[in-house]
């Protein structure tokens, strides 16, 4: 990347500006650029750069001075939230954010954990790549059963722009015209196991309304042409993904909307610069830029352009907005609806099952498949509900051939218990639930009266936790996990539940507390995501949503954010903004 | 602008002096930009909050005793033993077994297991006149598996033993030796095959998803 994009101070105008550099932030960037619009990408981490700074990619776990666990006091000091992270180990902490430095409050006695990605590239560095579009079903949710606001929009609106980014990012999976789960534009999906084959073939003979699919992924199965042109090669199946990947096989940043902007000479970054509050103009009831301290020396600077795009991550950007205190908006811009910060949202992983399937000895697989299987949710509307509970949840598995990490766990000692380790055992079958939280005005985030980070910012104080609903979803998404293993012949099934100790968060697909509505009385942005109280400001993260589905979320923020694009790029050609 | 990194986040271990480094850094900036910092709070006090609490030093070499060593040496060798590939002392599983246990467990773990390392050596004394590691190796092999069976153990040393056993199998498989040689090692696998054939000689794969 030439050196030249990074930038300190600068005076310019820029076309546009865009918050963060994650997955939104990075695709908000190559629309702009490519459309021909000076833009300044602003994030508050160091640089990354794509492969150079992969430090622990393709590291074996002897070279880890604790075997890639981190020691307590690393993690006691610096990493107490970001530790409980399944993704979380000495080979991915430099992309973790450091809960030192970015502290948070929450309610007495409700923990949120807030899981974040605090340098260039955000978390499309470590996210795990599960991309699903939202269906009718999804977007109708709301107005169905009368929880949270209805979506002003349906796939009808989104469906080119899930296509759009789609074909670039790459995304590998199979068609099965599901109605709840809408196809993508894909590449070959990855190969199941026989193990698995039979098992999706006895879960759809014997239940008619749900089915295991190979989880869509955003991997290079075979890369397309374009993606070869970005140096983007074919996924190795190391499932390593999350130390970055210098094959550029998965979609981040880096590897896949980065370069495009990059390449039209039109990007500028300025990195290391957290956005303190965004400068608003009273008279023109316009945003003219962004008052940033410096992440390292504290200093502070300013920024200017025409339009600001927020895509700092769901409760990064409703953060900014809450502290930019003006006469007309004095509980945070854009909040005229009062609802700024509320209706937080995550996904319940509160639940699962596990089994073993005899036989199959004579099988093995090669390369570690980035994706597992996935079963979409069954209970997609009112009349498809459960009696206790409102709404559904999906289940993900992970089924592989037992391995001394459990085999150790068993009786035995000396040379034939050795070898026992060392060879694979039988197959085992772990599902887990994925549920949908409902929308809720209590669970909310606000600025703390009195604690304020580093940086002088008033931190984040969240206040969210599950209700019943969520609790009687994943008291029977075990039994329902239990039953299917039952009926598909596993042996030796259990299940557990989790929600007690699992707080909020901990799924990382938090979204909500800016959400999108028709009526600006009870919303913050309109159906394009651009602020009803102020037109040149849009909010394209996860903030902008009204209800979970219960679909990994960002490849939907991908395509509301360039839909979002496109939409300010014309109204600015018609000259309504 | 330059790509900064800081050797905070570089550094695999943290000591004392790197806390050290990182707080006089931490404090050297606020003090530099609280006059220029415009906007609030950069203050002392503020820094002050950041600083780490003092926890004693993370790499404590002497959670065993050398005699307590030598016992905890011969139970890897008994749980791991020689064959055709190396025994869990030939790559240090009783170092890796002290490092992890103060570096990364619990002050609760660390004294479960080295209490189960003495317990074992006192059956061992008292059953045979001997200590562990002076047991010939079928002796060894019996009183492990009587513990694991709980014959004259407690259903707690069982589940500390078995937790130390547990650690013993990771600090083998997740060495250079273990992960390679024991098991097959693939850094790249070029992409995935759902089926393979597999026999009675088939290892299981030593490059797995660390998480
Ligand atoms: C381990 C893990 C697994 C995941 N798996 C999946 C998955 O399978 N599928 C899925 O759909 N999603 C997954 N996610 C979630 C996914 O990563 C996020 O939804 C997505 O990255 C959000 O994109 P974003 O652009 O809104 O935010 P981010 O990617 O978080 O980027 C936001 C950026 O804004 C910057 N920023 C924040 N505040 C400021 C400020 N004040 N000033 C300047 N910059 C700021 C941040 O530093 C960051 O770089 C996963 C996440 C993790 C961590």
């Amino acid at each position: 990347m030439q050196a030249d994009i990074y930038i300190g101070e600068s005076s310019e105008i820029y076309d546009a500006i865009i918050i963060g550099s994650g997955i939104t932030g990075g695709w908000a960037a190559k629309e702009f650029c490519e459309r021909g619009f000076n833009t300044l990408m602003i994030e508050r981490g160091r640089v990354v750069e794509h492969r150079k700074d992969y430090i622990t990619e393709g590291k074996g776990p002897w070279e880890y001075p604790d075997r890639t666990k981190v020691n307590n006091l690393l993690e006691a000091e610096q990493y107490h939230i970001q530790k409980n992270s399944y993704a979380f180990s000495d080979t991915t902490k430099h992309f973790f954010g450091n809960d030192r430095d970015l502290p948070f409050t929450t309610e007495q006695g409700k923990p949120f954990h807030w899981i974040r990605g605090n340098q260039l590239g955000g978390k499309s560095l470590t996210w795990h790549r599960q991309a699903y579009r939202m269906s009718d079903y999804d977007f109708n949710a709301n107005k169905a059963d009368g929880h949270g606001n209805d979506w002003p929009i349906r796939n009808k609106d989104l469906e080119t722009w899930y296509s759009y980014v789609e074909k670039h990012v790459g995304i590998s999976g199979s068609k099965e015209n599901l109605p709840q789960l809408p196809d993508s534009e894909y590449l070959p999906p990855f190969e199941m196991t026989s193990p698995e084959k039979l098992f999706t073939k006895r879960i759809s003979e014997q239940f008619d309304d749900r089915k295991f699919i190979i989880g869509r992924a955003a991997h290079l199965s075979v890369p397309a042409p374009h993606h070869t042109a970005q140096g983007r090669i074919q996924c190795q199946a190391r499932n390593e993904c999350q130390k970055g990947c210098s094959f550029g096989a998965y979609f981040s940043t880096q590897s896949s909307t980065l370069p495009d902007a990059v390449k039209t000479n039109r990007l500028s970054i300025a990195a290391n610069s957290v956005v303190h509050s965004l400068i608003y103009d009273e008279t023109t009831n316009r945003v003219k830029g962004v008052r940033v301290i410096d992440n390292e020396n504290l200093t502070t600077r300013e920024y200017y352009a025409k339009v600001v795009f927020l895509c700092a991550s769901t409760l990064g950007s409703t953060q900014i907005l809450l502290n930019t205190k003006t006469k007309r908006f004095p509980n945070g811009l854009a909040n005229s609806s009062g609802v700024l910060g509320h209706y937080l949202m995550d996904h319940n992983f509160g639940a699962g099952a596990y089994g073993k399937m005899e036989g199959f000895e004579d099988e093995y697989h090669s390369g570690r498949r980035p994706t597992g299987l996935y079963m979409p949710n069954f209970r997609y509307e009112p009349s498809r509900y459960s009696k206790k509970y409102l709404r559904g949840f999906a289940f993900g598995t992970g089924i592989q051939r037992e391995n001394w990490k459990s085999i150790g766990y068993q009786p035995g000692v000396g040379a034939d218990f050795k070898e026992k380790l060392t060879k694979p055992g039988a197959w085992s079958f772990s599902l887990y639930a994925q549920g949908e939280m409902l929308p809720r005005f209590e669970n909310h985030v606000s600025l703390h009266k009195t604690k304020t980070d580093k940086w002088g910012i008033p931190q984040l104080h969240i206040d969210c936790s599950w209700s019943d609903n969520e609790r009687l979803m994943m008291d029977d998404a075990a039994e329902i996990a239990v039953d299917m293993f039952k009926k598909a012949g596993l042996t030796d099934v259990g299940s557990y539940t989790s929600y007690r100790d699992k707080p909020p968060g901990l799924a990382i697909h938090e979204v909500g507390t800016a959400r999108m509505g028709a009526n600006p009385k009870e919303s913050v942005v309109n159906r394009y995501n651009q602020a009803h109280d102020i037109p040149n400001l849009f909010i394209t993260d996860g903030a902008s949503f009204c209800s979970t589905g219960t679909q990994n979320p960002s490849l939907t923020f991908m395509a509301l954010t360039v839909r979002a694009v496109d939409y300010y790029v014309n109204e600015l050609k018609n000259q309504r903004i | 602008m330059s790509k900064v990194v800081t050797d905070t986040q570089k550094g695999n271990h943290i000591n004392n002096d790197a806390r050290r480094a990182f707080l006089q850094q931490a404090l050297g900036a606020v003090c530099v930009t609280a006059s220029a910092s415009i906007l609030s709070g950069c203050s002392l006090e503020v820094a002050d909050e950041f600083a780490a609490t003092p926890t004693k030093p993370s790499s404590d070499t002497t959670l065993f005793s050398e005699p307590q060593m030598t016992t905890l040496f011969a139970i890897v060798d008994t749980i791991l033993p020689r064959t055709d590939t190396p025994s869990a002392s030939d790559v240090n599983c009783h170092g890796f077994v002290q490092n992890q246990l103060t570096r990364c467990h619990t002050a609760e773990q660390q004294a479960s297991t080295v209490a189960i390392v003495n317990q074992i050596n006192q059956v061992s004394t008292a059953n045979h006149k001997k200590p562990f590691a002076l047991l010939d190796k079928q002796q060894q092999n019996a009183l492990l598996q009587d513990l694991e069976a709980k014959r004259g153990f407690s259903d707690e040393d069982a589940q500390h033993f078995s937790f130390l056993k547990a650690l013993v199998v990771f600090g083998y498989f997740t060495s250079e030796a273990g992960a390679t040689k024991a098991l097959t090692y693939q850094a790249v696998p070029g992409g995935f095959k759902g089926s393979i054939p597999a026999n009675a000689q088939t290892k299981s794969w030593g490059s797995l998803d660390y998480y």
